[in-house]
């Protein structure tokens, strides 16, 4: 007869961290298969790619995942001198192929293979093994890897196509909503915002450009709800991170006068559900207090508008998730603290709806411009021969002098700009003041640049306006 | 509400009992603690105060018999300690007392001391100290075993309902209490139909259902549940008290005159080879009852003193059963799974009854402000932490350490 002495409770649930994981992959199968779909099969069925081209977007999908498993491996095998069954066990439990499928689902689809692997040999070395590995790290790592890849070669993989593919390049044109609203007038109306990609269904259901697997909302809501019944991730941070970026688009909206559409589309448009289901949850870098998740989300929610509307990024989930990442610790300190949940979170959720509600209605103001007018136009200085005008672009104003002649223009000059050199550089050698001085009394039809469409368009903006107060 | 579904696993010993009455030896634990009243080789009788206990109670022999020694042998927390050992001669000669009809209050309270009356819950803790109050208006009778396996008090419950409510309405007309609650969980209609006639001439006394939770039977949420209030250390702050059903029979047996000397215990598990209560003297060791469960069906088990969440393994089957001890599970021994990193997951702190945040317990075991930051004395050891973790960590360990460290 043998007794053994163990540590109790001597019932354990059946939960695993490696059924919650497994979970995680069913959920996000669907999102692996639709992107499989639509930049596949879709452009495959058009012939706008080979066989290979069809099976690009699984392959994509399968680099990021082999990638980041390997690098795992080898850096236990080399740094941390694993061998065997450590090695084995190491392996086993530290889930290393998420990273990698995450960069993978977060990167534009025309990103460089190469690119690609270096995410996400970046994300798990430095947004992970660096910090200890799995469960120590404070930034999610993919995120890590994603900014990486696009602040260094975020021009790069512009001129290789960008979110585009070859399909939506011809049916849809070369912006994504998001960077198509960063050069719409004020907030927009519905015809310049949501009409260019179809309807509000169309965004529901993932039929616009974006990133593999941002898109298609309607199979992210069905990964958050599963992911929730399974009880893997923690339900009160997507629900209050896309309910603050919902409230805060509707009062901006409102102020403009705009209606429920505008707030349905800030939602459905860019990563922010995917960031908010799969990113913002991610238990190793999200608080574990309710308390604290609850003060997380909402913030993430605030940090997100305010970079969508008052930065040049189209984009703000990631770099929310990332710099909210910085304060989870102390989110946990104040939800952990003796006292009853109602005073803990009272103060930080106060200050909280104070700075949502401020700022929401500073955007709107902002924004808020009388009809006909667009705020990032400005006529500086007008003469006989010339207009000095300057237009809001990508990384601020492009000043420039249109010099015209019996009612047409002869010459554009380009003063100043502050674009990224490497878009601009494309706007440059296409010759584009050229084609729109050409097609000045046709400019609804001119095409703007792929890889440099603010710039592009910023600049054919300008044309327009100037033409419309020439003809006054 | 807070509290986790366990499977219950209670089927198998709801209707038995059977009685282990006549053990040949009883062991009674002595320490520096408690004072011995009986010298080597006394005669003792059934029901003879043997050893004053260092809150004033007493402890009784079990049996008539004779003082042969004493030995070393392992308590129910798997401890080493010295028992004194009572042979027994199987005469039975007591020396019960008669107890007057009508008790006052202070009467009521030395009675319980001299019969030496504990929680049966589970904790020991001297049954007079709770009852030494006057400002007692509701009394909570605690029914619901949320324990796996455990089947102890139901089967006192339902074999000795008369007795039980007799008892209550005793302590009704000495308190003079508002209401009597006698708290069940859902889904035992049997034992809501014998009750619920035995109460009908008492409109005071009430039948509760309580939801198949763990831990329901905690007095916090036993009351939380029945009263909608809450309490910082002990319940009699909101005018009530609360005890176990069985301590209320064993409190009916003194009114009769027997102080607590037999109890019944649940023996149960997977690797027993009938699952059954027995009814035994107090002191018994354990491993006298192997004819009455019929013997283990493994050969490797884990011995559990108590039930499988809060309970102790223990080392051999040789350890003797105290007066508070309720249940035996003995399981088969499956491989435990090594613990893995921590995923942050915050399963442990949104499942806590009491609202502590484990994982952060155990990453700040070195740091005993933060510790204390963290108010880990409120952890009531309940194990639900240790039972959700997905990653296998044994954070009720941590959580003990942290108790131990901020004392």
């Amino acid at each position: 007869m043998k007794f053994n002495v163990l540590k109790g409770p001597f019932f354990k649930s059946k939960n695993s961290t490696h059924r919650i994981m497994l979970n995680l992959f069913i959920a996000l199968l669907p999102i692996i298969l639709f992107s499989f779909y639509k930049n596949g099969i879709v452009v495959y069925q058009n012939n706008k790619t080979d066989i290979f081209g069809m099976f690009y977007p699984l392959l994509f999908t399968l680099t990021g995942i082999v990638s980041s498993f390997l690098t795992e491996t080898l850096y236990t095998y080399i740094f941390l001198k694993k061998r065997g069954t450590e090695l084995k066990k190491s392996i086993l439990n530290s889930f290393s192929i998420f990273p990698g499928l995450f960069v993978s689902l977060f990167l534009p689809l025309n990103t460089p293979i190469e690119i690609l692997i270096f995410a996400c040999v970046v994300a798990i070395i430095i947004g992970k093994m660096l910090y200890g590995g799995f469960g120590h790290n404070v930034f999610n790592p993919a995120l890590i890897g994603v900014l990486f890849a696009l602040t260094c070669y975020g021009s790069i993989i512009n001129q290789n196509g960008g979110y585009i593919n070859k399909y939506e390049l011809d049916t849809i044109g070369s912006a994504t909503p998001l960077t198509n609203y960063k050069l719409v007038e004020g907030i927009g109306t519905y015809d310049t915002v949501v009409k260019p990609f179809g309807s509000l269904g169309d965004f529901f259901i993932g039929n616009i450009p974006g990133g593999p697997g941002e898109v298609c909302s309607f199979l992210i809501i069905l990964a958050f709800i599963y992911l929730v019944f399974t009880k893997v991730i923690k339900w009160k941070i997507p629900v209050i991170y896309v309910g603050t970026v919902f409230i805060m688009t509707t009062i901006i909206g409102s102020i403009n006068g705009v209606g429920l559409w505008y707030p349905t589309f800030s939602i459905l448009s860019g990563g922010l559900l995917f960031g908010a289901v799969f990113m913002a949850t991610d238990p190793v870098t999200s608080p574990t207090t309710s308390v604290g998740q609850i003060i997380y989300a909402l913030f993430l929610g605030i940090l997100t508008v305010t970079f969508r509307y008052l930065t040049s990024a189209p984009e703000g989930v990631l770099t929310s998730i990332l710099t909210m990442n910085m304060f989870v610790m102390i989110l946990d300190r104040i939800g952990s603290s003796s006292k009853p949940s109602i005073k803990k979170i009272a103060l930080p959720l106060l200050i909280g709806l104070t700075i949502m509600t401020t700022m929401s209605i500073h955007i709107g103001n902002k924004f808020k411009h009388p009809n006909g007018t667009d705020p990032n136009f400005k006529l500086i200085k007008k003469t006989k021969d010339y207009y000095m005008v300057s237009q809001k672009g990508n990384g601020g104003p492009i000043k420039a002098k249109i010099y015209i002649k019996d009612n047409q223009i002869t010459k554009i000059e380009i003063l100043e700009n502050n674009e990224t050199e490497n878009y601009f550089k494309l706007v440059k050698e296409a010759k584009y003041t050229k084609t729109l001085i050409k097609n000045q009394d046709n400019l609804d039809n001119i095409d703007t640049i792929s890889g440099a469409t603010i710039s592009s368009t910023a600049l054919k903006k300008m044309i327009i306006h100037v033409k419309e107060d020439m003809s006054k | 509400m807070i509290g986790i579904k366990l499977d219950k696993h209670k089927k198998e010993t709801m209707n038995e009992l059977t009685n282990y009455l006549k053990p040949k030896y009883v062991y009674f634990k002595i320490d520096g603690n408690n004072e011995l009243l009986i010298k080597e080789n006394d005669k003792v009788k059934m029901g003879e105060k043997i050893i004053k206990t260092k809150f004033d109670s007493f402890i009784h022999s079990s049996v008539s018999g004779k003082f042969i020694g004493i030995e070393e042998h392992i308590d129910y927390k798997n401890n080493k300690a010295k028992f004194i050992k009572i042979e027994n001669d199987f005469k039975e000669t007591n020396c019960f007392n008669e107890i007057p009809k009508k008790l006052t209050k202070d009467e009521f309270v030395n009675l319980l001391k001299d019969s030496g009356i504990v929680g049966l819950g589970g904790a020991g803790f001297p049954t007079y100290i709770k009852y030494d109050t006057d400002q007692v208006k509701t009394l909570i009778i605690n029914g619901v075993e949320c324990e796996p396996y455990i089947t102890s008090d139901h089967i006192t419950l339902f074999n000795k309902a008369k007795e039980i409510i007799k008892a209550l309405n005793t302590i009704d007309k000495i308190y003079n209490l508002d209401e009597i609650f006698i708290a069940i969980k859902t889904g035992n209609p049997n034992l809501k139909e014998k009750i619920i006639p035995l109460i009908s001439k008492y409109p005071k006394i009430k039948l509760v259902e309580l939801p198949n939770l763990y831990p329901m039977g905690w007095e916090k949420s036993l009351v939380r549940c029945i009263k909608h209030t809450d309490y910082k250390k002990l319940p009699i702050e909101k005018n009530i008290i609360v005890s176990n059903a069985s301590t209320i029979y064993s409190i009916f047996e003194a009114l009769v005159g027997i102080p607590l000397i037999e109890k019944v215990i649940t023996v149960s598990g997977n690797a027993v080879n009938k699952p059954t209560n027995i009814r035994i003297k107090v002191g018994t060791m354990f491993n006298d009852l192997l004819d009455t469960f019929k013997g283990y069906s493994e050969e490797d088990v884990v011995l559990i003193s108590g039930g499988p969440m809060m309970g102790e393994a223990i080392e051999s089957d040789e350890f003797i059963i105290p007066n508070n001890l309720n249940s035996v599970v003995v399981l088969k021994n499956t491989k435990v799974l090594d613990p893995i990193t921590c995923l942050r997951c915050g399963k442990c702190a949104d499942h806590c009854p009491v609202k502590i945040c484990p994982v952060l317990v155990k990453d700040n075991i070195k740091d005993i402000d933060e510790l204390k930051r963290l108010d880990v004395n409120r952890c009531i050891e309940c194990g639900i932490c240790s039972f959700v973790c997905p990653s296998k960590i044994n954070l009720r360990e941590y959580l003990k350490q942290a108790k131990k460290k901020v004392k």
